[in-house]
């Protein structure tokens, strides 16, 4: 087990200052539409895989205006031991984080080290964007839970950027070097392969997960499954880049390949984009995290931080309620919840006295106890 | 910053050229060479000049040297047959530290990688495989980053070689995954050296 005692931050988002100590249950931000609750999940969301939930980059993090750099501190008790973890991040240097004032070798070494589970308003994007949603999605999952998955990961994207520049540079040129590119396709193949390997198998495992879930969120007996897609299922890597040799040099880009897997959502056989209703599809989402929740659990042997922002504004009744006697039921570790409501997030907790709850009011940048 | 002379922001300006020096270390650096007795000054700016004017490379393997060949090159001691393919000066200082490797060297001046503009007609390879054709050395030992850029240039000079009849070798990573080769502390990278693996193509 793990938790957070406490939180300070410096230059992040909108607080110049923030300091709070934690409640190892059940902590709740409370306050007007931008006063900066989400903000603070983001943090701890930065604290967790040392970058924004949003997909900002870091400049964009730094109180505007008024610092060039930010500051994340948190206090983490893992077992008997409390880890002090630190992340700096200045304009134009090094981002660097720390355990216990030991930095990092890389930044690599950090995820999955404190497990997190969020459900945001905009996870619907997940079912109605493109592929790329869903690829960081279970990239960022299984990151958390396999450490050579994402040197893999991390490996083939910088080969493909590298391939994708020798192709243009060929093109500009109008000559090959036909064993650099040979040596990219080696490379690749190498690093793709092993990422589809760990994707197929990874889904396979997942969706039963996912699909008991579901079954739980919606009461009912309509069938889900994931279909994982790729380019690689139906040839192997190698054969696949020479067979699009001719078209990856006229497209000046690397055309097949993991980078260009998706996830299919199905719902009684059905596409869920375009025949899920709007319930389905929601139920689908939470399912989807909740299956995440318990797979990285079982996964990493730590229960994760779970941050949910602005679920009794965006849920209906009947998945807040499955989710709510989770809660009451001691389902999760540690839990952070954003709302504009205090009465109606207290009413709520009074009814499970057993479950430890911590307020927070949230005033435009500044954080204080109720 | 504002200059009680021209004479001395110039020297300011030229000195914060340097890697991580910025401009008030340099104003340290000048302010220093003022207080201390003209001479001094005078000989480091002929140590320069000398440097600049006067420094060769080798034309066999690209090493600075004093002549057209290094002493390394031009030492009957070390083994001519045996060639470690380096990225640049600092690799073959770190290397000489260890005091473990007894062959010579080739410094090819970078690593493979389009996106930096640097491709392998930008590197000295041509004149390894020349170099090991004309010379008919017996092995290769790659000591290169241990980076992606690093795995890229390695392979792509091993294929280069497959069909020369040298024996190409790697240094052992004992050196961290993206470490670089300089930062590798000289036990760690000498043991890699002496420890090094066949290369192997996939
Ligand atoms: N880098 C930054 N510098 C200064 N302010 C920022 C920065 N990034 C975000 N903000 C501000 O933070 C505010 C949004 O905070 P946040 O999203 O946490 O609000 P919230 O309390 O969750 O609101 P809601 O209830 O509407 O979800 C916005 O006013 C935004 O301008
Ligand atoms: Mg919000
Ligand atoms: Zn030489």
């Amino acid at each position: 087990m793990f938790h957070l005692q406490s939180l300070r931050l410096h230059y992040f988002k909108n607080y110049q200052v923030a300091q709070l100590n934690l409640c190892p249950e059940v902590n709740c931000f409370v306050g007007n539409n931008g006063a900066g609750k989400t903000n603070i999940l983001d943090a701890i969301y930065y604290f967790a895989f040392t970058k924004s939930y949003f997909g900002n980059n870091d400049a964009q993090q730094i109180k505007q205006g008024e610092s060039d750099y930010f500051f994340i501190e948190v206090q983490v008790e893992k077992g008997s031991v409390t880890e002090n973890v630190s992340i700096a991040y200045k304009v134009g240097a090094k981002k660097t984080v720390k355990i216990n004032n030991n930095e990092h070798q890389k930044l690599g070494d950090h995820i999955g080290l404190y497990p997190l589970v969020m459900i945001a308003p905009n996870d619907i994007l997940l079912i109605i964007e493109g592929s790329e949603e869903r690829r960081k999605f279970i990239d960022g999952f299984i990151a958390q839970c396999d450490k050579a998955y994402l040197f893999n990961l991390l490996a083939y994207n910088r080969i493909l950027d590298q391939r994708n520049k020798l192709l243009k540079k060929c093109a500009e040129l109008g000559n090959t070097d036909h064993t650099l590119l040979q040596t990219y396709n080696e490379q690749l193949v190498q690093y793709g392969t092993s990422i589809y390997q760990t994707r197929k198998q990874f889904t396979s495992q997942f969706v039963p997960v996912f699909q008991e879930y579901y079954q739980l969120i919606s009461g009912g007996s309509e069938s889900v499954f994931i279909d994982y897609l790729s380019d690689l299922t139906a040839q192997p890597y190698t054969d696949l880049l020479a067979q699009q040799q001719a078209t990856d040099l006229a497209a000046m880009r690397t055309t097949k390949g993991t980078h260009k897997d998706d996830w299919v959502f199905y719902i009684k056989g059905q596409l869920l984009k375009k025949m899920g209703s709007q319930g389905q599809q929601k139920s689908f989402i939470i399912a989807l995290k909740l299956a995440q929740y318990s797979y990285l659990k079982q996964q990493t042997g730590l229960a994760p931080l779970l941050l949910l922002d602005d679920i009794f504004e965006k849920l209906d009744e009947q998945r807040l309620q499955t989710l709510l006697s989770m809660i009451a039921h001691h389902d999760f570790g540690q839990i952070f919840i954003t709302d504009t409501h205090i009465q109606r997030l207290q009413a709520v907790f009074e009814t499970m006295p057993q479950v430890a709850v911590k307020f927070f009011n949230v005033q435009l940048g500044t954080i204080s106890d109720i | 910053m504002n200059y009680p002379s021209v004479l001395i922001e110039e020297a300011v300006n030229e000195l914060s050229k340097f890697p991580g020096v910025g401009k008030k270390s340099a104003m340290r650096m000048v302010l220093h060479l003022l207080k201390q007795k003209e001479h001094e000054g005078i000989k480091l700016g002929e140590a320069i000049i000398k440097l600049r004017t006067q420094i060769q490379y080798c034309e066999r393997c690209g090493n600075v040297s004093d002549s057209s060949r290094c002493n390394i090159c031009a030492n009957p001691k070390r083994d001519q047959q045996l060639i470690c393919v380096v990225e640049d000066l600092r690799d073959v200082i770190a290397i000489e530290n260890t005091n473990q490797f007894t062959g010579t060297y080739h410094i090819i001046g970078g690593l493979i990688s389009p996106m930096n503009g640097v491709g392998p007609d930008t590197l000295n390879i041509a004149s390894l495989l020349l170099r090991v054709q004309q010379e008919q050395t017996q092995e290769v030992i790659m000591a290169l980053s241990a980076t992606m850029e690093g795995d890229t240039t390695v392979f792509y000079i091993s294929k280069k070689l497959k069909d020369a009849g040298v024996r190409v070798s790697t240094i052992s990573r004992g050196i961290a995954i993206g470490g670089e080769l300089e930062y590798a502390d000289e036990i760690t990278l000498g043991r890699s050296i002496a420890l090094r693996v066949p290369y192997q193509h996939s």
